[in-house]
Formats: C-alpha cells, sequence, structure tokens
C-alpha cells in the first residue's frame, strides 16, 4: 500500500466530517470569488479604457452643464479629432428600480469614437434615420424583452415634458460591447432631439452639455491635451476638468469611497474564519491518529513522514473544497450579471480570480494542516502507542 | 414520567474538556458575527442619519417629476409665488414667510485621502437658518453671513475634504469663498456645505434654484398640499414632508445594505455552523461511552439530545461574545460613500445599537443549534449496550 493509497483511505475514513470541511471551504471560496469578481468588474471599466479619449466636464461639478458654445471651440483645440456632446438623462422606466443609464449623444460622432459600440450597418443606418431613435444594451434588451421597432416611454426627472408626459423612444438597434468599458445596459439617443424639445418642445431642464467625450489625433500626449483644454477655458464662462476616460471612470471608483475597502476586510475575515475551521477539524483528525501515526513510526517510517500526511490530507481537503466553491462561482457567473446587470454592468470572473482562489485553498490547508503536523512531528514513538484512540 | 434532565455543569464541563475545539468553531461563529453586525451597524448608522431624521412640520417643494434635489429646478419667480402665496406656510413674529428657495449641486472636490467626491452644497437663504436654527449647531466659527463669499462645513467634512477646515478657501469656479464654521446637524445637513444661495448663483452663473424648504403652520397636511399642488397651473410642484424627503433618497442604500449585510453573514454563518457541527461530531464520538453510561442510568433521550444542543448552543453565545467584541470598537467610527440616489457623497458613522446587539447574539445562538442539532440527535439515538462496547 502506498502512502498516497493512504492518504485517500484517510480522507474517506470520517466522510461526514471531511465533507462538512469541504463544504465550508467551498462556501468561503465562492464567497471570495463573488467578492473579488465585483472588485475587479468595476476596475475593469478603467483598466480598459480608451487611450485616445478624454473627458470635459465642468470643474464645478459633475452636474453642472457646460455651455453649448465649447463645442465649437474644443474643436479648435490644437490634437482634438472630434467632440462628442453627452447629456445624462436619467429617465425613469415605469419605476425607479427599474434603473439603467441613458444619454444623449452626437449619434454620428459617437459610433465613429466608441469602436467598442458593435451594431450592424443597417442598425446604424436605422438609428441616424431616426430623430426619435434609440440604441440600446444587449442586456438592457434582455432585461425588459425589448426588440427592435419597440417604443420604450422613459419619464424624465431631469428633463421633463409639459404635464409630465413620457418621452418615447425607439429601439432603432441593439449593440454589443467588445470591451468591458463600455457596458451593454446603456441607451443611446440624439442629443439633437434632447436639445430642439428643450428649445421649442417646453421641455424644462439644464440646457447645456453634460460632459464632452474628445478623441484625440494619433500621437497626441493625452497629458499635454488635458492642460491644453484646461487652459483654453480658464477666464470662459465656466472652468473645465479634462481627464482622460480612465481617470474618468476611476473617479466613479474612488466615489465609492471605503467600500472597496469594506469588501476586501469582509474577504480577509471569511478566510480567516475557515482558516479556524479547517485548523479544528485537522486538529480533531490528528488527535485521533495519534496511536497510527505511533504505529507508523514503529513500522521504520520517518517520523516527518506522518506530519506529511497530515499536511497533505489538509491541503487536498481544502483544494477539493475550494475547487467546488471556484467552479459554482464560475458558473453562476451569468446568472449574476443578470442579477446585478445595471449595479454592477458586466459582472465577469475573471481567470486571475480562479487562480489566485485556488492558491488561497492551498494556503489555508497549508496553513491549517500545519499546527497538527508540527504537534505530529515531536510525538515519541512510545506515548504515541500509548494514547487513546 | 418527569423528565430528568441532565445538569447544566455537564455541558459546560464538557466544553472546558475540549476546550481548543470549542474555542476554533467558537472564533468561526464570532467572525461570522462580527460581518453579519459590522454591515448592518453600517446600515443603522445611515439610517439613523438619514432616514430617521427631518421634520414632519417641514415640507419640500420640488419640480413635478424629479425624485431628488438634483433633477429638481425652480425659477426664482416661481419660488417668489410660492414664499408669498402658499398660504399653508408659516410666518415668523414679522410676518415674513418661513420659507426659503434653495440651491443645491454636487461640487467635485478632492478627498484627503486621495481621489475626489461630490459634495453636496446648499444654497440657503436667511430663513434655512431660522427653520433649521434648533437642530444646527455651529461648532467652531460662525454661522455664514448673507452677501458675503462664505461658507459653513458640516463638521465630518472637514476631516475627509480638502479646504473645508475652519479658515481654509474653497474656490467654486471663479468664486473664493472662505470658511468661516463648522456645523453639525444629527441627519443629512452635516454632508453638507452651506453658502449664501445668491452669492453660489453669481460664482457658476446658475439662477435656478433646486427646492422651496418651508415650515409648515400648526396642524397642515402635507398630502393635502401635494395633491393641491400636483397639478396647479402656475406652480405644480412635488411636495413631500422632509422626513418622507430624506427617506426617499436613501431608501435603496439602505436596502442594499440590508441585502449585503445578510448575504454576506448568511453565507460565512454557513461556513461557520459546519464548523460547529464538525466540533459537536468529534466531541460526540469521543464521549459515545459517556452517552451509553448516561442512557443506563436512565437519563431520557431527550435529556440526552437537550444537553448536546445546549453545549453547541454556548459555542454559539462565545462566538456572539468574541464577534461583538470584534464590532463594538466599531461603534462611532465615521466612514463615507457615494449614495447613488443623490450621486453625492453621505458621511456616516457605524452604530451598534441594542436591537443590532439583540440581532447578531440571536443569529450566533441559531448558527449554534442548527450546527449542533444533527450531532446532538446522532447521540440520542444512540443504543445503550453498543456505546457502551465502544472503547
Amino acid at each position: 500500500m502506498s502512502l498516497f493509497t493512504l492518504l485517500r483511505r484517510n480522507l474517506l475514513r470520517h466522510k461526514l466530517r471531511n465533507a462538512l470541511t469541504a463544504l465550508a471551504v467551498a462556501v468561503a471560496l465562492f464567497l471570495f470569488c463573488f467578492l473579488y469578481s465585483v472588485i475587479t468588474t468595476l476596475k475593469s471599466a478603467v483598466t480598459s479604457s480608451s487611450a485616445d479619449r478624454v473627458v470635459v466636464q465642468s470643474a464645478v461639478s459633475l452636474f453642472m452643464d457646460l455651455p453649448k458654445t465649447y463645442t465649437a471651440k474644443l474643436a479648435d483645440v490644437e490634437g482634438v479629432e472630434s467632440v462628442a456632446r453627452w447629456n445624462w438623462f436619467g429617465g425613469v422606466y415605469r419605476d425607479p428600480s427599474n434603473f439603467f443609464a441613458q444619454f444623449a449623444v452626437d449619434p454620428e460622432i459617437f459610433l465613429a469614437q466608441f469602436k467598442e459600440c458593435v451594431i450592424t450597418p443597417e442598425e446604424r443606418a436605422a438609428w441616424l434615420a431616426d430623430r426619435r431613435g434609440c440604441l440600446i444594451g444587449r442586456a438592457l434588451a434582455r432585461k425588459f424583452g425589448w426588440k427592435i421597432g419597440d417604443t420604450i416611454p422613459l419619464i424624465g426627472t431631469i428633463y421633463t415634458r409639459p404635464e409630465g408626459a413620457a418621452w418615447e423612444f425607439t429601439v432603432r438597434g441593439i449593440y454589443s460591447s467588445s470591451k468591458t468599458n463600455l457596458d451593454e445596459s446603456t441607451l443611446w439617443f440624439q442629443y439633437e432631439f434632447l436639445d430642439e424639445s428643450i428649445v421649442n418642445g417646453g421641455v424644462q431642464g439644464p440646457k447645456g452639455v453634460g460632459v464632452f467625450y474628445v478623441k484625440t489625433k494619433p500621437g497626441t500626449s493625452l497629458a499635454e491635451i488635458t492642460q491644453r483644454i484646461d487652459a483654453r477655458f480658464e477666464g470662459d464662462e465656466q472652468r473645465t476638468l479634462t481627464q482622460t476616460e480612465a481617470a474618468f471612470q476611476a473617479g466613479f471608483i474612488t466615489m465609492l469611497g471605503s467600500v472597496p475597502a469594506f469588501l476586501s476586510g469582509i474577504g480577509g475575515a471569511v478566510l480567516f474564519a475557515i482558516l479556524f475551521s479547517v485548523v479544528n477539524t485537522m486538529m480533531i483528525t490528528s488527535r485521533e491518529r495519534t496511536k497510527e501515526l505511533g504505529v507508523l513510526q514503529a513500522l521504520g517510517f520517518r517520523r516527518a513522514i506522518g506530519a506529511r500526511l497530515l499536511l497533505f490530507e489538509s491541503m487536498l481537503l481544502c483544494g477539493l473544497g475550494g475547487l467546488a466553491g471556484l467552479a459554482l462561482g464560475a458558473s453562476t457567473e451569468g446568472t449574476f450579471r443578470e442579477m446585478f446587470g445595471t449595479q454592477i454592468p458586466g459582472y465577469t470572473v475573471e481567470p486571475l480570480t480562479l487562480v489566485i482562489g485556488v492558491a488561497i485553498a492551498l494556503a489555508v490547508g497549508a496553513a491549517g494542516g500545519l499546527f497538527p503536523a508540527l504537534q505530529a512531528r515531536g510525538l515519541r514513538v512510545a506515548d504515541a502507542l500509548r494514547a487513546e484512540a | 414520567m418527569a423528565l430528568k434532565l441532565l445538569p447544566l455543569a455537564y455541558p459546560l464541563r464538557s466544553l472546558r474538556v475540549r476546550w481548543t475545539s470549542s474555542a476554533y468553531s467558537a472564533i468561526g461563529i464570532a467572525l461570522s458575527v462580527a460581518v453579519f453586525s459590522a454591515i448592518l451597524s453600517l446600515r443603522a448608522g445611515f439610517q439613523e442619519a438619514f432616514s430617521e431624521t427631518g421634520r414632519e412640520d417641514v415640507a419640500i417643494y420640488l419640480r413635478p417629476g424629479a425624485t431628488s434635489e438634483g433633477e429638481s429646478g425652480i425659477r426664482k419667480e416661481q419660488i417668489e409665488l410660492l414664499k408669498k402665496g402658499r398660504p399653508e406656510i408659516a410666518t415668523d413674529a414679522d410676518g415674513v414667510p418661513l420659507a426659503a428657495g434653495e440651491s443645491y449641486l454636487a461640487l467635485n472636490l478632492a478627498r484627503l485621502d486621495g481621489g475626489t467626491t461630490n459634495v453636496p452644497i446648499r444654497g440657503i437663504e436667511p430663513m434655512s437658518l431660522k427653520v433649521h436654527g434648533a437642530d444646527l449647531r455651529v461648532v467652531e466659527g460662525r454661522p455664514i453671513s448673507f452677501g458675503a463669499d462664505e461658507v459653513m462645513v458640516g463638521r465630518p467634512l472637514a476631516n475627509r475634504i480638502r479646504d473645508c477646515r475652519l479658515g481654509d478657501t474653497l474656490q467654486i469656479n471663479y468664486g473664493k469663498f472662505r470658511v468661516v464654521g463648522i456645523f453639525d446637524h444629527g441627519g443629512a445637513y452635516t454632508s453638507e456645505i452651506w453658502v449664501d444661495a445668491d452669492r453660489l448663483a453669481g460664482a457658476v452663473k446658475r439662477e435656478v434654484r433646486q427646492r422651496v424648504m418651508a415650515q409648515m403652520k400648526p396642524g397642515v397636511s402635507i398630502e393635502t398640499v401635494a395633491q393641491e399642488l400636483e397639478g396647479d397651473k402656475q406652480t405644480p410642484m412635488k411636495v413631500l414632508g422632509e422626513r418622507a424627503y430624506f427617506a426617499s433618497q436613501t431608501g435603496a442604500l439602505g436596502s442594499t445594505l440590508l441585502v449585503l449585510g445578510l448575504l454576506i453573514g448568511g453565507i460565512m454563518g454557513i461556513a461557520a455552523m459546519l464548523g460547529a457541527t464538525n466540533t459537536m461530531l468529534a466531541s460526540v464520538g469521543s464521549r459515545t461511552r459517556e452517552v451509553g453510561i448516561l442512557l443506563s442510568l436512565g437519563f431520557g433521550r431527550l435529556a440526552i439530545f437537550l444537553s448536546f444542543l445546549l453545549e453547541s448552543a454556548l459555542i454559539g453565545l462565545a462566538g456572539a461574545a468574541v464577534g461583538l467584541l470584534l464590532v463594538v470598537p466599531l461603534n462611532g467610527i465615521e466612514t463615507g460613500t457615494t449614495n447613488f440616489q443623490t450621486f453625492t457623497e453621505a458621511t456616516f458613522a457605524f452604530r451598534i445599537t441594542p436591537g443590532l446587539l439583540l440581532d447578531a447574539t440571536i443569529f450566533a445562538v441559531v448558527l449554534g443549534l442548527i450546527g449542533g442539532a444533527a450531532p446532538a440527535w446522532k447521540a440520542a439515538r444512540m443504543l445503550p449496550t453498543q456505546a457502551l462496547r465502544r472503547q
């Protein structure tokens, strides 16, 4: 009988106990996988941001609109290729709990700047041709069951129509995203439609532009152009704050304040708790095996063998439990993506997360087995043989 | 036959004999309790600061359709019409309506620990201070004087946001505002910066205000006023009580924290429970002979079941004690996150309330009980002869 057989037999000896421990590890690793994926998903919008776009907002507040005259002034700044106007719309579909993002944009420039927004040429033509048309993300279409040609009624909260009437947008295209910085849960419609509604349609709301997305010419230094733009508007009606798209996205994460740190803290506590559970199981195991370890030594096996057996058993137990938990974490990716479609758009479990998870499971196993293993090393054969089973 | 129960000392002694194993599973439960109560204390602090403050006799008037001040916009002439013309608004001794047209903007400011955040600034009128005078204390410096470029800052902001300490200068567009006072308010206003509304309008070149805040005459039903103004031709408004307004702004974050607390606490709890089951299984296993003796002495199965269950509940209780000790120091620590309903930073403190202590303790004991049920059942079902024969 090889030592490996012994290891396997040992593991199966207390099926219930070991199953419970492995299950506890599985639960913990599943939780780890979820919490860590929330953080990586939030951060992926930053890491995958485009390197040729900058965002211009008011220096006072993200919610302070900029004068429309800035559009032409921006286009004249050296290094600027194109300028798209973006306005946050903030409409409500039936109930505020159905929250999703809506923006009024310059459609042609937006599509030229965002190659990651994938639609068919037919959809593109249909959207550009319909002033009241909109483009919606794949996840959004799935969530509400919208199809091309459907009308989406939205009650304006920032831009209100007379008598509180709903805005109506016709779906002209359903986009998918080829990069994680663009989520698939947004509705885009034509800026001109919003603007003419404010000018002639009796709509109340801010008359300016929320933010400008600026695409830079190839070879332009982002650090220089952001400074150049802010300098251009110093002394003008509104001071601007120009950031790279990555910095702009990162701003939304720092807004979460202590939340990411809080999630990490919870993750740490979970793993710590599970470590105790594993140590506990392995201590119970080693206590029961004291006599056997003595027998092994008496048979001529080196003292370290018994200790190693305990260590491997613990790592194997945690490794198996961890794999089960991570498998569950990876297979529920789609479910969570639907569930948190608009809060955490594009929830993704990255392969690296799973690798880290396996490493953690093995580390917990090693740490959990270490103490009993050390105890086993210090055993004297005579004492061990005398121990009660 | 009367139920003969085992003495209480039996499970207690048993815990002592196997104290390392008992301690490990208690620590597992303790950590679950700690996480569970940390999240819920965050929620308690948040609700204390927002939903549970706000006065019943103060009404908020917003533009119809707006769900928060940030989305609202009311022209100045409409504000004057409301202030002078509405019969429900109370007046001071000189007959001036106790109402203020306030502006609201989420300023993009730098945090002292890095990054930027959105800090609400409120443009106020003299009447704002008069209505909220009793709840609002200036703890350092003095209140702003109207007509000057001055601000007063909520107390928690002074330590979190750059340029918010007494004597600092805060730049808003081209306006340079001096911080002349630090104020405290038991509720949401403590997360805000207050400034003269006219001076703010001048600095950002925007005349539109976001809300009217008014004290109601005694006996006025805000609901009736809301119905009346909903379809008004001249000044259609959405009216709600201040308390209801705060609650509407914070409901989502509060329930997110509740779901998060229950979900994460629950998942950790399951893991901890499994640990408790293991400890109890080992405890039962090594006492097989003892159980045999107890059975032959005439103790009933129920008595044995209860005794083991009690042992497990005690592990849970010990876990609760340790877990709460870990969490209690959090009480009062201030933290902040963005409330995505208003898109502004909300500052609030962890609050350990008596109700929370009770919930956490129940949570821990229940974990212990569920964890111990199967092993206790196993012990109670043993056959005396077989149990005695075991080594």
